[in-house]
């Protein structure tokens, strides 16, 4: 009767191929929360997008590649390698309570992932601009500008591929003359 | 033996709690000559247990199976090619010797059926992940933005303002140019406090 039990005993070093699977379900997991990025106002000010006060100018993928279409003859070079490189752009405005939304937005942009750029502050701590990059190995895959003084807040957003010198060059080479009204960029 | 014995034993053994002696018993009385009657039918099964006890591997069963793996014979490893038997000759000829080449073929399918279960745990989790509102923040977010964002739908998918590619266009390049000029002022501003 013995003989019996012997082969269950072969049935039983089968735990190292299990725990080898185990070891790669969290890295698949991490994978695919990696897919699911967006920009910072989807991330952190999603649930002001429906907010009455604020205005809301966003530009999908779908459309940037429509506007490879358009006419850009008229386009300098700058611009349009910039906006070639560009994957999505959205706006978040407001002119009610600017300031606090500005400080809300400071607390809310998760550091580890968004870097402090460029931070300037004029008129006392009542006009700021801050920039924020987050970065993808080496190039810069987000652009986020935050921008407010007493008469607005506004948070813009560039997801692409961002370069820097190119986008300061688009400004340098124009006429500054009307330029003023556009520090917050607000719609229409 | 009693019929009445043998058949108190049977019950016994049906329920599993015959002694190995007992059972021992009861293989020899099947196997004997003087099986009442009445308890014939049983016969058939003890003697098919006793038969098929007696089968054995065979003495080359091991290599038979490294064979057909296509893997070195187990002698080989030792070298020379001397057969098992002559190498090692406290081992008997049944098949325990060879145990441990017999134990890749038993494990096989058993293995792939934990690794396919595995995988389809995987797959499903992962689906989960991917077909998840992707606007919920992820595993990683900061704890202090899942707890606010928890409420807000999907919002990965930019609803666009524009239908009109030139308008869209031109919004994005006065964009480009407020956030230009703004790093502009801030990269003089920079360079003017360092001078």
């Amino acid at each position: 009767m013995n003989t019996y039990k012997s082969p269950r005993k072969r049935l039983r070093p089968t735990g190292t191929s299990l725990r080898k699977c185990l070891f790669l379900l969290p890295m698949l997991l991490l994978g695919a929360g990696a897919l699911a990025q967006e920009d910072a106002i989807g991330q952190f000010f999603g649930k002001y997008l429906d907010d009455p006060r604020f205005t809301v100018i966003s530009v999908s993928p779908r459309m940037f590649r429509l506007m490879s279409k358009v006419r850009w003859d008229t386009v300098p070079g700058d611009l349009k390698q910039t906006v070639a490189n560009l994957h999505s752009f959205r706006v978040l405005s407001t002119d009610s309570t600017p300031l606090r939304f500005y400080k809300e937005a400071l607390t809310l942009i998760d550091r580890k992932q968004y870097e402090e750029l460029i931070t300037v502050r004029s008129g006392g701590s009542k006009d700021n601009v801050r920039f924020m990059i987050r970065e993808n190995g080496d190039k810069i895959s987000e652009l986020l500008m935050i921008a407010a003084d007493e008469e607005g807040f506004t948070l813009m957003s560039f997801v692409g591929d961002i370069d820097l010198d190119k986008l300061s060059r688009l400004s340098a080479d124009m006429d500054i003359k009307g330029m003023e009204k556009l520090k917050n960029y607000k719609h229409k | 033996m009693e019929k009445a014995a043998v058949i108190a034993l049977l019950e016994r053994y049906w329920q599993a709690e015959t002694t190995i002696a007992e059972e021992q018993t009861l293989a020899a009385y099947f196997q004997g000559g003087h099986v009442d009657p009445g308890l014939e039918a049983y016969r058939d099964v003890f003697s098919y247990f006793h038969e098929e006890a007696q089968v054995s591997a065979g003495p080359d069963f091991g290599n038979r199976i490294l064979q057909r793996l296509g893997l070195p014979l187990d002698g080989e490893d030792a070298g020379a090619g001397v057969p098992v038997h002559g190498q090692n000759p406290a081992t008997g000829p049944d098949a325990s010797a060879h145990e441990a080449p017999v134990v890749p073929m038993t494990r096989q399918p058993f293995r792939l059926g934990v690794m396919g279960a595995a995988a389809a745990i995987v797959l499903i989790v992962a689906g989960l992940f991917l077909l998840r509102p992707i606007g919920q923040p992820t595993m990683l977010a900061d704890t202090r933005v899942t707890s606010k964002a928890q409420d807000t739908p999907r919002r990965a998918d930019i609803a666009d303002t524009y239908d009109d590619p030139q308008q869209a266009l031109a919004a994005v390049r006065r964009a480009l140019l407020v956030a230009s000029r703004n790093l502009n002022q801030g990269r003089r501003e920079i360079s003017g406090t360092s001078k």
